[in-house]
């Protein structure tokens, strides 16, 4: 670094000094990024041209212009009900049961219960206490597992084993986010106050009392509202399961699609939109009370903020208590209800489902993927879309980035409009064109970001085609929606003063950008972009099972063809290319410990 | 004799290295018997009382409760041990969303069943509410029954720390420093209440302090710990408050030793 001996100049500046910007290990990894990039986006089959093509504009503006009217026939209606709430069934009946796998393996994988702290310093490490040592580290790694696997995937995989229809969404959603959900309660148990723990240990409490008296009391409205926000996310996942053939909504837009009724598609989708802006605000509501009963003091606390990025109440804690133990008390009788006819409306009370017998249908099928296809064909054959899938997820959020950066900068309201009070002179036409600009970006950004990745590549199907360039604009496209929001709410969360500062030394708007807001959100816009990467690459593993090209395709194929031993390899492979992707997005987000952590958000 | 601890070490191994927090500490304590640990942050004191309640291995010697050697006994049995080991901590070990009654109650799991426990968690048993109430009215928070334990204030929680070691009804009762935080008027009337519970039951008194008025005035032993040994151990009667403050001046050693 060129500073000078024994002044330690500020990092920016030892930076920008760059007399040793092009050191051999930095020259090595520019040229390794460059080739790597070059390589994916080979592998993901961009064609730029493709895009400007007559025959692609014709499709696009046929697609466009058979959007309208949307289909609102009272028969079609029906439809769009009947497949809403089939999508909140498998969501309510799919978040119980992944609640009912997620509290047991939580309890397990929760290290100061099983594995070290205050409740074991005093026991004797005999034969016993090893085993369930052993048996809560290997309950995380499972949780670890059925977390990496895309939920698309779990839900192909429970509709080759069970058959079409929403029981086999409600089974997939079951594992998928009992995994998550069982890492969640894990964490949240871990992370409660040790010291009442300890002191009901102390005076003999067993283990499970301890957890009863001492753990669950601090953890449970961090676990209420994880599981809240989980149902929010099960609400999208079910629709989007359809796609694979789990009924609700994604199972109609598939079709019409397909039927080439774009009306009925927006239609679809506006209900769609619809139903996840009435799910989040309901589930925002009882999140914010969930906050407001958690003691100020327990990390619990923290980690519901820092995730859930829920603020303070809007009532005071103590006047809101007796209402909500009152609503709290008709609530439990609801949603129990809700949640029996949900599990009704699936298909899991069914008699002759529990004749048949479901646990044998899985277990033969899962019996039928063993032993895993290790053959050196077939493991060759994979390398091709394996690459595809890395490339579809990197030059997809590239195209993200790009044009959520373009689009941020108008739809950031720090930047976009100057203080009224502000000294000079305004034109009124200067002040609309900046208005609409970012009204227009952020209208941009909601309908890129509510419309999931699958619709997006049934869309860009249309218009360049089956494969991984579909898939590719997909992921691009949603991402752009995604992280253009975020960046523009870091930018306006950015500390103002030195922006002030700025602009009173008579710097103008890209300057004050360059010098006072990128400096300070950089780490944060660099982490969010790193996460959302993370997430893009699971989706490029299923996003074949729609004809986006990558690893699912190749699942797609072998379901069809019934070859259920190369399944099981596929999996695998999966889901090692998600725990190298995790691993490797730690590492970039963790890189430089000075730099702050922002909120994990899914 | 309650306890008898023969030449016991205990060692923590962090990431720092192994600190020694004890380092060959032997100490008897009769039954009945009240006595005053004393000894700057860090002589060892928390260590000792986790080792006292059963909730700390040693690294190596003996503890024996009641003639019986703590290493051996199976987890029913240590579990059995700890229900006769009262702990008064310092603040902030109260379940903090739960109601002070709650809180009171938690000092009876020792001896309830799974299902007693699961059970008192919707309704607790009616014999059982009036015993906390009891001890509640006994520490003077009998108005504050329904209000949950982050909200009182310090002494309010000490005092409810003791109302649940009254519900526990041990033979011994350790107390880590259970004044620390609190102000002289306070402490007096904490010190008295731990008297007056241990006078009830001719129960063993074991209290860790920092203030050597209160050790001089209330116990009649005191213990000196300095670099996790016993270092003073003598009749309140003998002891002047000089020889106290003396002991407490002596820089040397009085922090845990790094080992490596």
């Amino acid at each position: 670094m060129a500073t000078d001996s024994g002044h330690i100049a500020p990092r920016s500046v030892a930076r920008g000094r760059g007399g040793d910007l092009l050191t051999p290990r930095r020259v090595v990894v520019m040229l390794g990024t460059v080739a790597a990039l070059a390589l994916c986006w080979r592998a993901a089959e961009v064609r730029p041209a493709l895009l400007f093509d007559r025959m692609t504009l014709a499709a696009v503006w046929n697609f466009l212009r058979g959007l309208f009217p949307p289909d609102l026939s009272p028969d079609f209606l029906r439809v769009v009900l009947k497949a809403t709430f089939q999508t909140i069934a498998v969501a309510l009946a799919g978040t119980l049961l992944s609640v009912g796998i997620g509290m047991p393996l939580g309890v397990l994988a929760t290290a100061t219960l099983w594995r070290r702290g205050p409740l074991l310093e005093g026991e004797r490490r005999g034969t016993k206490l090893k085993l369930l040592a052993a048996l809560s580290l290997s309950t995380r790694a499972l949780l670890g597992f059925l977390r990496a696997v895309p939920d698309l995937m779990w839900g192909l995989l429970f509709v080759v084993a069970v058959g079409l229809g929403s029981l086999a969404g409600t089974l997939a959603l079951a594992v998928a986010y009992g995994g998550v959900l069982g890492r969640v309660y894990g964490d949240v148990f871990e992370d409660v106050d040790p010291r009442p723990v300890e002191a009901l240990h102390a005076a003999g409490a067993t283990r499970a009392q301890v957890f009863l008296r001492g753990v669950w009391p601090q953890a449970a409205p961090a676990v209420a509202a994880y599981t809240l926000y989980n149902f929010e996310c099960a609400v999208r996942a079910a629709a989007v399961l359809g796609f694979v053939g789990a009924g609700g909504l994604g199972y109609e837009i598939n079709l019409s699609m397909r039927l080439f009724e774009y009306g009925q598609v927006l239609t679809l989708i506006l209900a769609f939109v619809a139903l996840l802006t009435g799910t989040d605000a309901l589930s925002r509501h009882f999140r914010r009370r969930l906050h407001a009963e958690v003691s100020p003091a327990s990390p619990a606390r923290f980690l519901m903020e820092e995730t859930l990025g829920v603020g303070a109440p809007p009532f005071g804690r103590r006047a809101s208590r007796v209402l909500s133990r009152v609503r709290a008390r008709a609530v439990v009788p609801l949603l129990a209800f809700a949640a029996l006819c949900s599990l009704y409306a699936v298909g899991f009370l069914n008699g002759a489902l529990l004749d048949e017998g479901l646990a044998s249908r899985v277990a033969r099928f899962v019996a039928r993927m063993f032993p895993p296809d290790l053959s050196a064909e077939f493991l060759l054959g994979l390398v091709r879309p394996l690459f595809q899938t890395v490339g579809i997820s990197v030059i997809g959020t590239l195209l993200g980035i790009a044009v959520g950066a373009g689009l941020a900068l108008p739809a950031t309201s720090t930047l976009a409009f100057v203080p009224a009070d502000a000294a000079g002179r305004r034109s009124a036409s200067g002040l609309a064109a900046r208005w609409l600009a970012y009204r227009v970006a952020r209208a941009v950004f909601t309908l890129l970001r509510a419309i999931p990745e699958l619709v997006w590549v049934l869309v860009c199907i249309i218009a360049v085609g089956l494969g991984p360039f579909a898939g590719t604009l997909a992921i691009g496209l949603h991402t752009g929606g995604v992280l253009g929001k975020l960046y523009a709410e870091t930018l306006e969360e950015v500390p103002m003063r030195p922006v002030e500062a700025l602009r009173a030394a008579g710097a103008r708007g890209p300057q004050v950008f360059l010098w006072a807001m990128w400096p300070q959100a950089r780490p944060m816009l660099l982490s969010y972009t790193v996460l959302r990467w993370e997430m893009n690459l699971r989706v490029s593993t299923v996003l074949g099972l729609v004809g986006g090209g990558g690893l699912g395709q190749a699942v797609y194929n072998n379901v069809q063809l019934g070859f259920y031993t190369r399944l099981s390899t596929l999996i695998a492979v999966v889901y090692a290319l998600v725990v190298a992707t995790d691993w490797l997005s730690d590492r970039l987000r963790y890189r430089t410990p000075d730099e702050c952590e922002p909120p994990r958000r899914t | 004799m309650v306890y008898l601890l023969d030449k016991v070490w205990k060692e923590y191994r962090g990431r720092a290295g192994v600190t020694r927090a004890l380092d060959g500490l032997s100490l008897s304590v009769e039954r009945g018997e009240r006595l005053a640990l004393v000894g700057r942050s860090g002589a060892g004191k928390t260590t000792l009382f986790r080792l006292l309640n059963a909730t700390l291995r040693p690294t190596r010697g003996r503890v024996l409760f009641d003639e019986r050697d703590v290493g051996q006994m199976s987890s029913r049995e240590l579990r059995a041990m700890r229900r006769r080991v009262g702990t008064v901590y310092q603040q902030h070990y109260l379940v903090p969303s739960l109601s002070v009654l709650d809180n009171a109650l938690c000092g009876g799991l020792g001896r309830w069943s799974l299902w007693q426990t699961a059970r008192s968690v919707l309704r607790p048993e009616r014999a059982d509410v009036e015993e906390a109430e009891h001890f509640l009215e006994l520490v003077g928070l009998k108005d504050k029954l329904r209000e949950r334990a982050d909200t009182l204030s310090g002494g309010q929680q000490q005092r409810l720390a003791v109302a649940r070691v009254l519900m526990q009804n041990p033979e011994v009762i350790l107390a880590d420093e259970p004044v620390a935080s609190l102000d002289p008027g306070l402490a007096d009337s904490v010190m008295n209440l731990l008297h007056e519970v241990a006078d009830e039951g001719r129960r063993t008194l074991v209290v860790a302090l920092h203030n050597v008025e209160l050790a001089l005035g209330y116990f009649p032993r005191v213990v000196g710990l300095r670099g996790g040994a016993v270092a003073l151990d003598a009749k309140a009667s003998g002891l002047t408050r000089e020889a106290l403050a003396e002991f407490y001046a002596d820089e040397k050693a009085w922090q845990q030793t790094p080992v490596t």
